[in-house]
């Protein structure tokens, strides 16, 4: 396993109540609950090493937003919808209706090859080009004159092979029937059973008959024959009910509870029921007697054989495989239904048309540097993506939970972040008004006052002293992790949807608040001597943070140019992403 | 100090070379070594292609096609003997006392010293085969060392196929044969 990357940074999908915490208010809109301190009476710290908060905590990129509600949400409380199914080999969409009778594999020309699954190619045998075609596979040389089957023109090679596939499983006294239609779907895996069919035609042995074929094609016409009928009656008319009744208690009285007329039961079975359906099994001898003359390079192997339908034992059985379709699939928020990701329709393009990813309206977290032992202190950049200023108050307990808790202090728990304005105005702002910002007293690392700021990011101070770790109690490798839980809440006032075209210039006081958890890094082994002193001494001037730090066996302090440089390339991107995406 | 040109070290000992007149041969292509190395015709050698005589003899048969950057080495005194469409493809190294007719010798495959290559056989990107060893014709060899046989009838195909990219090839390739006479 990779060791995780520290520091990181996930935020809590309240979803799922209690997770964590007493109660999920988060649901309620944050301004009927609006006072940090309040939360805190409560008690309603979230707690990280809750055993729950694991199925709570997402990162960052795998939350969407719902403007709605104005929730984060995650995986689990979106809805997955289909928007397309198209073929991954062909690229070529395929409308739902055909999905359902054909089945979810294409019924083009894509074939993947049943020994080593690459895809297969149409291949003229003849002089010039011309027929009989093969499919042929171009990395292990598998063809379909290997099973023996040619086809005679290269188009429709799924219509070919199913009547091929067909004609070949039959015996031979029904070889002349009508090569059967796409209905029956050879290609499905529902459609075949476990029997071993050969395609050779000159086989000396007659493959057994196709009870499971047969089968399915008994169960399709009844399931079609109820459909029908079921459509024909009027909605909710007595006939379908009764018609209903009688499909569901058919052979469910065997049980204890059966008290109805036995007679009945006589009655053959029509719909599928597994309790009822056993088989009896072919003589295997014939296959064990194959396989030994084959051998072990004729042979399939396990993914070869699981993979294909009628899991053939003999490599002379298996059968290209038909290309499964993929989706395309927007997601819609469970509670209002509101979507919040649609992909572009067409098949070959990866755009999307809406896409809330949470990014857009939840604030970036950025930590830098990580250090366990002794007083340390980090930087905590948010990134502003929207188009307006927002207030940050950010509230964390001053203990962590956990049976070791660390001390945590932000020195400037309530700030102001930019609006995620015109980039040029990064780029021409120092130079534009170099004194406001010298006037405004940066980096001095006092409390109360912000370490530094740009365009849409600014960066405060968090303090954190680590417990000490008992050397004579066994400990978990949870406990060497520092978490911290942050609520963060944010106010801006944004314009309100212009619906009636006259509420122009009315702003809009939008709050929203949540849990995240900063995990800072791992608490090392105490440096025998120095027990950082240094550290809390050095910690009001602020500049002398990092050089102070000890090095650690997980990384080396960072210099402060490079911090520097991540601040901007990060916030740049931020915009980017915003941008590109609206 | 910069290590000494290899180039430099090997215009001494240059092989002497039996080419056929029809061979197509770049004038980066290197052959080095002390033994014979004799090319069949239609063979192609691409610019960077390399054949080390330095152990044994090489004899490569007629329409060959030896990409760029392939390194061909005789592993011992009875040399490599490499018979008529074969195609190695870019980055392969073979050091085989034998490869059969037809084989194809897929990008950075491996042919370790002394094996002995049947007819039609192949060999795909990267895989590689040991020391001595016996690969019987039809083989092809794919995936993490998977084998299987060819089965199929299209090997005439695939001869016509070289022979098709031969003549594509002289069109691309400027050859200087008498480079490697003098």
């Amino acid at each position: 396993m990779n060791a995780p990357l520290f520091p990181s940074i996930l935020i809590s999908c309240p979803c799922s109540d209690n997770v964590g915490q007493q109660r999920s208010r988060r649901s309620k809109t944050a301004a009927a609950d609006p006072d940090l301190d309040q939360w805190e009476e409560e008690g309603e710290t979230f707690d990280p090493r809750s055993p729950r908060s694991a199925f709570s905590l997402f990162p960052l990129e795998n939350l969407l937003f719902c403007e709605d509600c104005n929730q984060v949400r995650c995986p689990r409380c979106v809805q997955d919808e289909i928007a397309c199914y198209f073929c991954p080999s062909c690229l070529f969409e395929v409308p739902s209706s055909t999905v359902k009778s054909e089945g979810n594999r294409c019924t083009r020309n894509c074939f993947s090859c049943p020994i080593c699954f690459a895809a297969l190619a149409v291949t003229a045998t003849g002089e010039d080009q011309t027929g009989p075609f093969i499919l042929l596979c171009a990395h292990c040389l598998w063809s379909t004159s290997d099973i023996g089957i040619t086809f005679e023109k290269p188009t429709s090679i799924t219509a070919q092979l199913t009547a091929k596939l067909k004609a070949a499983s039959l015996p031979p006294s029904n070889s002349l029937a009508p090569p059967e239609s796409s209905h029956s779907r050879p290609l499905s895996p529902l459609s075949q059973g476990s029997s071993v069919y050969n395609f050779r035609p000159n086989s000396p042995i007659p493959p057994p008959a196709p009870t499971d074929e047969a089968e399915f094609a008994r169960l399709k016409g009844y399931y079609h024959q109820q459909n029908t009928i079921a459509s024909s009656d009027d909605f909710g008319g007595a006939g379908s009910l009764s018609r209903l009744m009688g499909m569901y208690s058919t052979g469910r009285r065997i049980g204890s509870y059966g008290t109805g007329n036995m007679p009945k039961l006589v009655k053959q079975k029509q719909e599928w029921q597994e309790i009822e359906s056993y088989r009896v099994m072919d003589s295997e001898d014939e296959v064990i007697e194959k396989m030994k003359k084959a051998g072990f390079y004729g042979a399939t192997s396990q993914s070869q054989r699981i993979i294909q339908s009628h899991q053939p034992r003999l490599l002379e059985d298996v059968r290209p495989l038909a290309a499964l379709l993929r989706t395309k699939r927007a997601k819609r928020c469970r509670s209002c239904r509101h979507i919040l990701v649609k992909p572009e329709q067409k098949v070959g393009s990866i755009r999307y048309r809406i896409r809330l990813v949470a990014g857009l309206d939840h604030n970036a977290v950025n930590y830098f540097s990580l250090q366990p032992l002794a007083t340390h202190q980090f930087l905590l950049t948010v990134t502003n993506p929207l188009y307006d200023v927002i207030n940050i108050t950010l509230a964390t307990p001053e203990k962590t939970p956990g049976k070791y808790p660390a001390t945590v202090y932000i020195l400037c728990p309530e700030f102001e972040v930019g609006a995620s304005t015109d980039v040029w105005d990064e780029a021409l702002g120092p130079e534009a008004k170099p004194k406001a910002k010298a006037a405004k007293g940066r980096k001095t690392g006092l409390a109360g006052t912000i370490w530094d700021s740009g365009r849409n990011w600014t960066s405060v101070i968090l303090e954190i002293v680590p417990p000490h770790l008992p050397d004579d109690v066994e400990l978990e490798e949870d406990d060497f992790i520092v978490k911290v839980p942050i609520l963060v809440r944010s106010v801006y006032e944004s314009d309100v949807d212009k619906d009636d075209g006259i509420g122009k210039d009315i702003k809009e006081k939008k709050e929203h608040s949540y849990w995240s958890v900063l995990e800072v890094g791992r608490i090392g082994k105490k440096v025998a001597g120095k027990v950082g002193f240094d550290d809390s001494a050095s910690a009001g001037t602020g500049v002398a943070v990092n050089k102070a730090l000890p090095p650690t066996p997980s990384g080396e302090p960072r210099e402060r140019e490079h911090r520097d440089r991540e601040h901007r390339s990060s916030s740049r991107s931020h915009r980017e992403s915003a941008g590109a995406a609206r | 100090m910069a290590p000494k040109s290899r180039l430099s070290d090997h215009a001494a000992s240059r092989p002497p070379c039996t080419l056929s007149t029809t061979i197509l041969i770049s004038e980066t292509a290197q052959l080095t070594g002390s033994h014979p190395i004799s090319i069949g015709e239609h063979t192609v050698l691409h610019p960077r292609c390399r054949l080390n005589s330095t152990l044994g003899p090489i004899t490569i048969g007629d329409y060959c096609i030896l990409n760029e950057r392939v390194n061909i080495a005789a592993p011992d005194r009875e040399g490599c003997k490499i018979e008529n469409y074969v195609m190695v493809e870019m980055n392969a190294v073979v050091e085989a006392r034998s490869v059969g007719e037809g084989t194809f010798i897929e990008v950075g495959a491996k042919l370790g010293g002394k094996c002995i290559v049947g007819k039609n056989c192949k060999f795909s990107p990267l895989t590689t085969v040991g020391e001595e060893e016996i690969v019987e014709d039809d083989t092809v060899i794919y995936g993490y060392g998977e084998r299987r046989k060819d089965m199929s009838a299209n090997k005439e195909t695939r001869k016509k196929l070289v022979e098709r990219q031969i003549e594509g090839l002289r069109a691309l390739i400027k050859s200087d044969r008498a480079k490697f006479l003098t």
